[in-house]
């Protein structure tokens, strides 16, 4: 399907934009992936938030904290993120099919009929 | 329990280890370990549902085989008759049968 | 099209008969977070979805919970099959016999019967995966509810194995929908309809 158009987006909704598609608004942009090293407030006029900075793990070099993480590559604002699975070693079948997958990173008991580990 | 509810629980973990592949495959498509794992549980699969569609009743249309299905004639009405298999075992939500 | 394997995708082996418990794990089938409203939201939305892999994943999980509603009907089947009329006025289940006798119909536990409103398809495709992140947390809860108050060994553990699906085809869809993103901006995911606003 052709989406040419999509990078077109509208420009008053953006300020300056890291590479990764995240923006913060800021007059600096930022590589994808780390704070955007915003150590000055932004001009007047313009916010990007940043009066509030993330936790340490998504710093973005201001002063105080935001109640959960920040925005930044592949956590966007308005929009909901489930990251992806990675490969692990799998259930042998008879496991699996007791406890309903073969994933034990996906393997989330209920207290009432399990959570004791491995039934 | 009896032989044939035996390799029909050893079918259905091995069919079940497939379902979860599936979905994981539909969104990991280029996963190299899992499509290992999954030609892994195909070939047993292929191996147990061949096993058990000779010595018992077909699992789906394409195993309907009267010459060879259900040698054992296990659930069937018509035994030791050359008739339609895909009737032959029980029906799947009934536990008459075991399992 | 489909294929019919003829066995469970779970075991059930219920020997006891238990009306009441028919009509409290009937929700599952017929109820408005149960097996086949999960089925046929994901066999609707899966003719206009603009990505192929998202529309195959719909069509590999609407495929299985056709699988579970199976697993749910036969638990109602074998808890209901040698009830006797004294059964069947058990509180909970006489109005249901009334009109069904001991026959298997989609409703709901509170009687409402399944109808197409208990989903959505809504042809955008953000907007339907987050229906169906939503739908598979609704169907878990209702599983647990069901758990803590069906102490019966062989109908728990069929739920329990329904349950863990639930959160199983959550993440799946939580994929599906990082899939979607791909084909979209980051910058404003919600700049234009991807299933509508540009035609193939």
């Amino acid at each position: 399907m052709d989406f040419s158009n999509r990078k077109t987006a509208d420009s008053r909704s953006h300020g300056a934009s890291a590479p990764g598609g995240v923006s913060c608004g800021c007059e600096t942009a930022a590589p994808a992936g780390t704070s955007h090293g915003c150590e000055t407030a932004a001009p007047a006029g313009t916010s990007c938030g940043c009066e509030t900075v993330a936790p340490a793990s998504a710093s973005c070099g201001c002063g105080q904290k935001l109640p959960g993480p920040a925005p930044e590559a592949g956590l966007v604002l308005a929009m909901a993120t489930v990251p992806m699975e990675p490969w692990e070693n799998i259930y042998e079948p008879a496991v699996a099919l007791r406890q309903g997958t073969i994933f034990p990173g996906l393997d989330k008991p209920f207290y009432v009929t399990g959570g004791g580990g491995l039934v | 329990m009896s032989e044939r509810a035996k390799l029909l629980k050893e079918i259905q973990e091995v069919g079940f280890t497939m379902d979860d592949l599936l979905l994981y495959l539909d969104t990991h498509p280029l996963d190299q370990d899992a499509l290992k794992a999954f030609a892994q549980a195909r070939e047993r699969r292929y191996q147990l549902t061949r096993e058990y569609s000779g010595r018992f009743e077909p699992l789906t249309l394409c195993q309907v085989c009267p010459d060879t299905n259900n040698k054992t004639g296990t659930f069937t009405k018509y035994p030791g008759q050359k008739h339609f298999t895909w009737s032959d075992g029980p029906l799947p939500w009934d536990n008459q049968g075991g399992v | 099209m489909w294929t019919y394997e003829k066995r469970l995708q779970y075991p059930v082996n219920i020997t006891k008969t238990c009306p009441k418990t028919a009509s409290l794990i009937i929700s599952q089938f017929g109820g408005p977070d149960g097996e086949m409203a999960a089925s046929m939201r994901y066999l609707s939305q899966r003719y206009t979805m603009p990505c192929k892999e998202v529309a195959g994943l719909l069509t590999d999980i609407g495929t299985e919970e056709l699988a579970h509603l199976e697993i749910i009907c036969a638990m109602i089947f074998q808890l209901t099959k040698n009830m006797n009329a004294q059964d069947a006025q058990t509180a909970g289940f006489d109005a249901y016999y009334v009109d069904h006798t001991a026959g298997i119909w989609p409703t709901a536990a509170a009687g409402v019967p399944f109808n197409a409103c208990e989903f959505q398809s809504k042809g955008d495709a953000i907007t339907d995966l987050f229906e169906d992140l939503a739908a598979e947390q609704k169907a878990r809860s209702t599983y647990e509810n069901l758990i803590r108050i069906i102490p019966d060994p062989e109908v728990r553990e069929p739920l329990k194995y329904l349950r863990e699906r639930e959160v199983v085809h959550f993440q799946r869809f939580g994929e599906a929908l990082e899939k979607l993103k791909t084909d979209l901006d980051a910058k404003n995911f919600y700049y234009f309809n991807a299933e509508f606003d540009h035609k193939r």
